[in-house]
């Protein structure tokens, strides 16, 4: 282990793996973010950031060119994008996600009960891009509530609200679905 | 996760994120921008250092880092005030920054001479950077077995390194006639450091103290 550099990549497995990942991935993330601040000198501070955050997991990603890879670089950028319009807009940000939800429900658990594939599937389209986001990073990509919230640069509180009402928005698509069946 | 759900999310992630990317041509990125990541990539982040504009701070950092120098290291008046010349270190607790102190106006501006090492028996190379107009450094891995040694050729205005000195010496070192620094960096690693006038040098490896300054001392200009 190489202890010289004050660095987080620690290996050149590691460096390696993280270059491909930006070598790969780069051009979409670049895009996703200008989509959101039309203007190119944020959006490569964006795209510089989000790499940053991705460096400090590296561990969790198990395969490098695949969708789900791409689909989680692209849930980061377009987080630091949206980050970056909050300050330059100057925006008030309330905290929205006050309400308490005492309602612990395990969505695992839930769906173990022998959910289809395109059941699932179907619900999962029907959520907002912010719940999909957070399921797909806790419970796909196997991110902790620390873990997202500093990746999405929220605070922890408001991450495990986020999560929660997204299993709680999830559970309640589940089953307006069985009382139409 | 349950299979299906672990499904379910795979088969979502182009529709529900991947579809959303923005249609629109590949764009350039900048000088600056690549260069970020070029160091990000090879260095990782680091805490940003705090550069003293107090020319009295300054000298004191210097003082201090000499007096530390001249307790720990044996070799002569002259050397050490070389040595001092060519790179600036600014002394944590846990590290030391080091860069190049000297003047930099007649080194070259890009990497228009490339240097490589020859690295021992069994070693193979394993990585090697491709080489830009704007590349502030070239590196290269090696790789036998457990062992490594990385090598690195920086502009001399783009190093600026943080060497983990905390209870580590720190000691001069000549490399083909140049002035340098050697670290003992624990587990049978060590770190050197010099510069030829033109560029700084970097080599990194968990190889014994000798063959890692042999290895250095093997520099060469690619012709």
């Amino acid at each position: 282990m190489i202890s010289f550099y004050l660095s987080l990549l620690d290996t050149p497995e590691e460096k390696s793996m993280f270059e491909q990942l930006y070598r790969l991935n780069r051009q979409d993330m670049y895009k996703r973010a200008y989509g959101i601040l039309k203007n190119k000198y944020d959006t490569e501070d964006a795209v510089h950031e989000a790499f940053m955050r991705v460096m400090k997991n590296l561990t969790k990603i198990s395969e490098i060119d695949c969708p789900q890879t791409h689909a989680y670089l692209l849930i980061i950028v377009k987080n630091v994008a949206l980050k970056i319009i909050k300050k330059r807009t100057k925006t008030v940000v309330v905290d929205v996600e006050t309400v308490e939800i005492t309602d612990d429900f395990e969505l695992e658990e839930y769906v173990i009960s022998n959910m289809e594939v395109e059941r699932l599937k179907n619900i999962l389209e029907q959520l907002s891009d912010e719940y999909y986001e957070v399921l797909f990073l806790e419970l796909f990509m196997e991110f902790n509530i620390s873990e997202i919230a500093e990746q999405l640069g929220l605070t922890y509180d408001n991450t495990k609200k986020r999560i929660q009402r997204a299993k709680k928005k999830f559970r309640e698509i589940a089953e307006e679905k069985e009382n139409v069946k | 996760m349950s299979n299906n759900l672990y499904r379910a999310f795979e088969e979502t992630a182009v529709s529900r994120i991947i579809e959303k990317v923005p249609q629109m041509p590949d764009y350039k990125f900048s000088r600056r921008f690549e260069r970020k990541m070029k160091k990000l990539i090879r260095y990782g982040y680091r805490e940003p250092v705090r550069y003293h504009k107090v020319t009295v701070k300054r000298l004191f950092i210097c003082i201090r880092a000499a007096l530390i120098a001249t307790v720990v290291m044996a070799f002569s008046v002259t050397a050490v005030r070389d040595f001092f010349k060519n790179f600036f270190m600014e002394v944590f607790g846990t590290h030391t920054t080091v860069q190049t102190f000297s003047d930099n106006i007649n080194a070259p501006a890009s990497i228009e001479d490339v240097y490589m090492i020859d690295v021992p028996n069994g070693f193979d190379i394993i990585y090697k950077d491709e080489i830009f107009e704007w590349s502030p450094f070239i590196a290269y891995i090696y790789r036998k077995d457990n062992e490594y040694i990385f090598f690195n050729q920086f502009l001399k205005s783009e190093y600026d390194v943080n060497v983990n000195t905390e209870n580590r010496p720190l000691d001069y070192v000549e490399i083909n006639g140049n002035d340098g620094y050697i670290v003992d960096l624990g587990n049978n690693e060590y770190y050197i450091s010099w510069d030829n006038g033109d560029y700084i040098f970097d080599i990194t490896g968990n190889i014994s103290k000798d063959e890692l300054i042999e290895t250095a001392n093997s520099v060469q200009k690619v012709e």
